[in-house]
C-alpha cells in the first residue's frame, strides 16, 4: 500500500559473522520514510546483529549501506547519527539522577552566550520537554524531577522523542516494548506512530507480533541470520505473520498446553 | 505519599543531594559546640582552625567532585599535594617571585593531571589503579627529590622567602581574625565549580560523560577530552591546596597531604556525590569538607581520649554516608510511588 513512499536508508546484502557463527547472511532490508518496519524473528535470529550494523555499532563483513540511494560507511553511531540514523537502544543509557531535561538535551543544549562555558539555556530546555513530553500524553509535575522516577515506557518514548526532535530521519528501536507492561507498551507504540507520521522511517524490533501487528506497514521475518519473508501488511495476516515467524507454531501450541495445565 | 502533597520546590528540595550533608555537619556542630564550646572549640582561632583545615580539604574536592561526576577517581591529590609544597618552596627559596613559582606549581600539578588523566581514557585500566600507582610515583619521587636536592624531604623558609612579595596577602593569614584567606580561596572555587556543573553546557557534558558515557558520546560530546580535563583540574586543585598550605607554616614538606586524597573523596561522597559517577553537587561537597573540619578539630577540644579519634572518625563517616544513601533512596522512591 505504501510501498511508493521513498526508501530513505537500505541495507544491501548485509552479512556479519561473529567468528563461526554467521549472525546475518546477505540481509536486505529498506526502510521508507513515514512507514515502521517489523523486524521480527526468533531468539538469535539476527535481529540485534542487524541493528547494530544498521546503527553503526558495527561494520558488516560484507554488503553495503545506503542513505538515499547513496552508499554510506559509518565508523561509529556518532557518524550514523549525523546522517539522521537514530537508534534507541535496550539499554537506554541515560543518566538516572539527572533531571528529565537534562537527558533529552545531553549534547544538544541550548545556550546563551558562547564558547565552552556557555551558559546552560535551562528555562527553554525545560519548556522544551515539558512540551514534547505533553503531546505524547507525559505530564511532569516538577521539571527537575530525576528521570529515573519515569516508568519503563515513559523513558523508552522520551528517548524515541528526543530522536525525533534531534530530527532523526530514520529511527531504529531495539525491542523497545520487551521489558515493559501493556500500558506502557501502547505509550512507547503510540509514539513510534507518531514519528512514522511525520515521515521518520521507523525499524521496531519485537518478538510481539501483535504489537507488531498493530502498527507495522512492513514486516520482515528474520529466520537463522536471512530474511524469511518481506511483506507489506496488505499482503499478509496476523497469523500468517505467526506461524512465519520462527517457533510461532510451537508458542501457540505451548500456550494451549499452559492452558491446559493451569 | 506525603511528598504528593508538596509544592515543586518542596520536593525539589528533598531531592537535593546535599541536604543530608548540610544535616550532618549541623549535628557535628551542635555536638562539638556543646562539648568543647567552653575549651575553645566556639573561639575565634577555634573557627579559624575548622575552616582552614575545611579548606585543604575543600580546595582540593570541588574539582575532584567535577572528576566523580565525569565518573573517575584521583587517588594520586594527596601525594601531590606534597610535590606542590616541594616544588613551590623550592623556587621561591630560590629567588622566585609568588606568581611565577605558583604558575610553575600548578603547571607541574597539571602535568601529572594529564597524565593522569590520559593513562585513564586511553587504556582501559580504571582511574583507581592508574591514580593509585601515580600516587606512588609522585610521593616517591617528589621526595627523591627533595632528599636529593635539598637533603630532606622539608624546606622552611618558604613564606619568609617571599616577605614583601604584593601578591602574598592572597594566599596567607586571615580576611578576618576567625576566618582564612585559605577559606575563601575554597568557597570561591566551590560556588565556581558548582555554577560550572550546573550552569553551563560543559556541566551538563561533564554528568553525562559520567553517567552514561555510551549515550554521551552518540550525542557527540567529548568524552575524552571532558575526563582529562577534570583530571587536571583536580590536580591543579592540589596544587593550589600544597601552596596554601606550605605558606601558611613557612615550610614546605612532601609529606604533607599523604592521606588528603580519602578526605577529599569522602567530603564529596557526604557531600550527596554518587561514587559511580553522574551525581553530585560542589556545594554539597564543602558541607562534606566542614564536616571533615568540624570533627578534626572538634575531637581536638573535646577530651575524648585520642586514641579513639579515628574509629570514632570511621563509625561518623559511615553514618553520614548511610545516612546519605538512605535519604537519596527514600526520595526517589517516593517520588516514582507518587506517579
Ligand atoms: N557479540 C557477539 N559475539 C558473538 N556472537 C554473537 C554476538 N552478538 C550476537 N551473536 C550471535 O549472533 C546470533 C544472532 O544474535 P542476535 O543478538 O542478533 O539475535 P536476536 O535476533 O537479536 O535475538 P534476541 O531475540 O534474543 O534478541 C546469535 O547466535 C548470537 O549468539
Ligand atoms: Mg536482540
Amino acid at each position: 500500500m505504501t510501498d511508493d513512499q521513498a526508501v530513505v536508508f537500505e541495507a544491501r546484502g548485509v552479512s556479519k559473522a561473529y567468528g563461526t557463527v554467521r549472525a546475518l547472511t546477505s540481509v536486505d532490508l529498506a526502510v521508507r520514510a513515514g512507514q515502521i518496519t517489523c523486524l521480527l524473528g526468533d531468539n538469535g535470529a539476527g535481529k540485534s546483529s542487524l541493528i547494530k550494523v544498521l546503527s553503526g555499532v558495527t561494520a558488516p563483513d560484507g554488503g553495503t549501506l545506503a542513505v538515499d540511494g547513496e552508499p554510506v560507511r559509518f565508523a561509529d553511531p556518532r557518524d550514523a547519527l549525523d546522517r539522521g540514523i537514530a537508534t534507541v537502544f535496550q539499554d537506554l543509557a541515560m543518566v538516572p539522577a539527572l533531571p528529565v531535561y537534562r537527558n533529552f538535551f545531553m549534547g544538544h543544549e541550548p545556550v546563551r552566550g558562547r564558547g565552552p562555558l556557555a551558559r546552560f539555556d535551562k528555562r527553554k530546555a525545560r519548556a522544551i520537554t515539558e512540551e514534547q513530553l505533553a503531546s505524547i500524553g507525559i505530564r511532569l509535575t516538577d521539571p527537575e524531577r530525576p528521570i529515573s522516577t519515569l516508568s519503563g515506557g515513559e523513558r523508552q518514548s522520551v528517548a524515541v522523542a528526543r530522536a525525533v526532535y534531534f530530527g532523526a530521519r530514520v529511527l531504529l528501536l531495539d525491542e523497545p516494548t520487551s521489558a515493559l507492561g501493556v500500558r506502557q507498551a501502547e505509550t512507547v507504540l503510540r509514539y513510534a506512530v507518531r514519528a512514522k507520521r511525520q515521515g521518520v522511517g521507523v525499524v521496531l524490533i519485537t518478538h510481539n507480533a501483535h504489537h507488531a501487528w498493530a502498527v507495522g506497514d512492513r514486516f520482515v521475518v528474520l529466520k537463522r541470520g536471512a530474511v524469511a519473508i518481506d511483506a507489506a501488511a496488505s499482503d499478509i495476516t496476523l497469523d500468517e505473520l505467526v506461524r512465519h515467524m520462527a517457533g510461532g507454531e510451537e508458542v501457540t501450541q505451548m500456550r494451549r498446553d499452559l492452558r491446559e495445565i493451569l | 505519599m506525603a511528598i504528593a502533597h508538596m509544592t515543586a520546590p518542596g520536593r525539589r528540595a528533598l531531592l537535593r543531594p546535599e541536604l543530608t550533608a548540610v544535616a550532618s555537619t549541623v549535628v557535628v556542630f551542635v555536638i562539638f559546640a556543646v562539648a568543647g564550646g567552653d575549651d575553645g572549640f566556639l573561639s575565634a582561632l577555634g573557627i579559624r582552625n575548622v575552616f582552614q583545615v575545611s579548606a585543604t580539604i575543600g580546595i582540593v574536592a570541588a574539582p575532584m567532585t567535577l572528576l566523580m561526576v565525569a565518573g573517575e577517581f584521583d587517588l594520586s591529590v594527596g601525594s601531590t599535594v606534597g610535590a606542590a609544597e616541594i616544588v613551590f618552596g623550592y623556587a621561591v627559596v630560590h629567588g622566585w617571585s609568588l606568581w611565577s613559582a605558583l604558575l610553575l606549581t600548578l603547571a607541574v600539578c597539571a602535568a601529572i593531571g594529564l597524565v593522569n588523566g590520559i593513562l585513564s581514557v586511553r587504556t582501559s585500566i580504571p582511574s583507581f589503579l592508574v591514580t593509585l600507582a601515580t600516587m606512588f610515583i609522585v610521593a616517591g619521587g617528589a621526595a627523591a627529590i627533595a632528599n636529593g636536592n635539598l637533603g630532606g624531604t622539608t624546606i622552611a623558609g618558604v613564606t619568609d622567602a617571599l616577605d614583601g612579595d604584593p601578591l602574598l596577602s592572597l594566599f596567607k593569614g586571615n580576611i578576618t581574625d576567625w576566618f582564612p584567606v585559605a577559606a575563601a580561596w575554597w568557597l570561591v572555587l566551590s560556588v565556581l565549580a558548582a555554577w560550572v556543573l550546573g550552569g553551563t553546557r560543559f556541566g551538563n557534558w561533564i554528568s553525562v560523560t559520567g553517567g552514561a558515557r555510551a549515550s554521551a558520546e552518540r550525542a557527540g560530546i567529548p568524552v575524552a577530552r571532558v575526563k582529562i580535563l577534570m583530571f587536571v583540574l583536580a590536580a591543579a586543585g592540589a596544587g593550589l591546596s600544597g601552596v596554601l598550605a606550605a605558606l601558611g607554616t613557612n615550610t614546605a614538606n612532601a609529606a604533607d597531604g599523604s592521606s588528603l586524597q580519602f578526605e577529599v573523596i569522602v567530603a564529596a561522597v557526604i557531600g550527596g556525590t554518587f561514587l559511580f559517577g553522574g551525581l553530585g553537587t560542589p556545594i554539597g561537597t564543602v558541607f562534606g569538607a566542614l564536616f571533615f573540619g568540624l570533627v578534626y578539630q572538634g575531637f581536638y577540644f573535646t577530651d575524648i581520649d585520642t586514641n579513639w579519634f579515628q574509629a570514632l572518625l570511621g563509625i561518623l563517616l559511615l553514618i553520614a554516608v548511610t545516612s546519605n544513601n538512605t535519604a537519596r533512596e527514600f526520595t526517589m522512591r517516593r517520588l516514582r510511588d507518587d506517579r
